[in-house]
């Protein structure tokens, strides 16, 4: 029988789960309740979301939206869209054949959120505690879950510049979060 | 209302139409130099090395926030910036204003200075 990505994401569910949430609660703990102004996700949230459906419990969404209000990705991710021309999208699908494929469907280009130039918006979608990244192919990308809240802990398999939040989580000025670039 | 007072109203709305036009309009390079001009300020301050980086930062968009709308690219993009790396900040700064199609762009005082003005 063959095994889905499913399947094999579920089967392996549990070593990454405990790999990156103990990364993810070392954070929090660190973070507090008045920091995350954004809705963030690590990665195994989304993970358990992609494998069987769950969702984070209350408390852990408690911890990560507490602060002031701001935008999650799913609002405006969309508005852009119409004048994304066919140049982006031959890259971003060039991406998303790099990353895993229960991945591929979050991933977006970052002109697809915001007005502002590309760089900045990266940098924006990290201090709100999202991951973004240079792709090779010179397209600046981001990712959320299947809600549109940012990942906080996602590594893609092939980037040029990351940037993403420092770990542990961190306040950093204004309601948002500590990050770093990583670069290939 | 008389027509006197129409008249009025309908120059107030021109000419508030006509400061949002001129506003949308400016170029971005204005706003660069407006954060940069303001960072040669905050350098300057008598009480610069006593302030804190957070008291720093937090001064440097006060400051801006006096000529620069919350919603200005040159603002929004420090603002994201002083949450990263001290030593990533210039480079990343000049990065996002010269994506906005400026030719150069450089800052001495920010360069010399944006591992001291952040939030860490």
């Amino acid at each position: 029988m063959t095994s889905t990505a499913a399947d094999i994401t579920r089967e392996n569910k549990n070593l990454i789960q405990n790999t990156s949430g103990i990364i993810a609660s070392v954070g929090l703990n660190q973070v507090g309740k008045r920091v995350a102004g954004n809705i963030v996700t690590p990665a195994t949230w989304a993970l358990n979301y992609a494998a069987d459906g769950s969702t984070p419990g209350k408390e852990d969404l408690m911890l990560f939206s507490a602060g002031f209000a701001a935008l999650s990705a799913s609002v405006v991710v969309g508005t852009l869209k119409a004048v994304v021309d066919d140049r982006t999208k031959r890259q971003l699908q060039a991406v998303k054949q790099k990353e895993n494929p229960i991945h591929r469907k979050h991933i977006k280009a970052c002109v697809y959120l915001d007005w502002s130039p590309s760089p900045i918006t990266a940098s924006k979608i990290a201090s709100a505690g999202g991951t973004a990244w240079l792709a090779t192919n010179g397209l600046w990308c981001f990712i959320t879950d299947a809600k549109g809240h940012h990942i906080c802990d996602y590594t893609p398999n092939s980037f040029l510049k990351l940037y993403q939040p420092s770990m542990p989580l961190s306040e950093g000025a204004n309601g948002g979060f500590l990050w770093e670039v990583r670069k290939n | 209302m008389g027509s006197s007072q129409k008249l009025n109203v309908a120059r107030s709305f021109t000419q508030i139409v006509m400061l949002i036009q001129l506003s949308a309009c400016s170029p971005q390079s204005t706003s660069f130099k407006t954060v940069c001009s303001n960072f040669d300020e905050l350098l300057g301050l008598n009480n610069y090395s006593q302030m804190t980086s957070i008291e720093r930062n937090t001064w440097l968009l006060n400051k801006s926030l006096e000529t620069l709308p919350t919603n200005d690219m040159a603002l929004q993009a420090w603002n994201a910036i002083a949450n990263a790396t001290a030593s990533e900040r210039y480079e990343l700064y000049r990065d996002a204003a010269l994506s906005t199609g400026l030719k150069s762009w450089n800052c001495e005082s920010m360069e010399l200075a944006a591992y001291e003005v952040g939030a860490n």
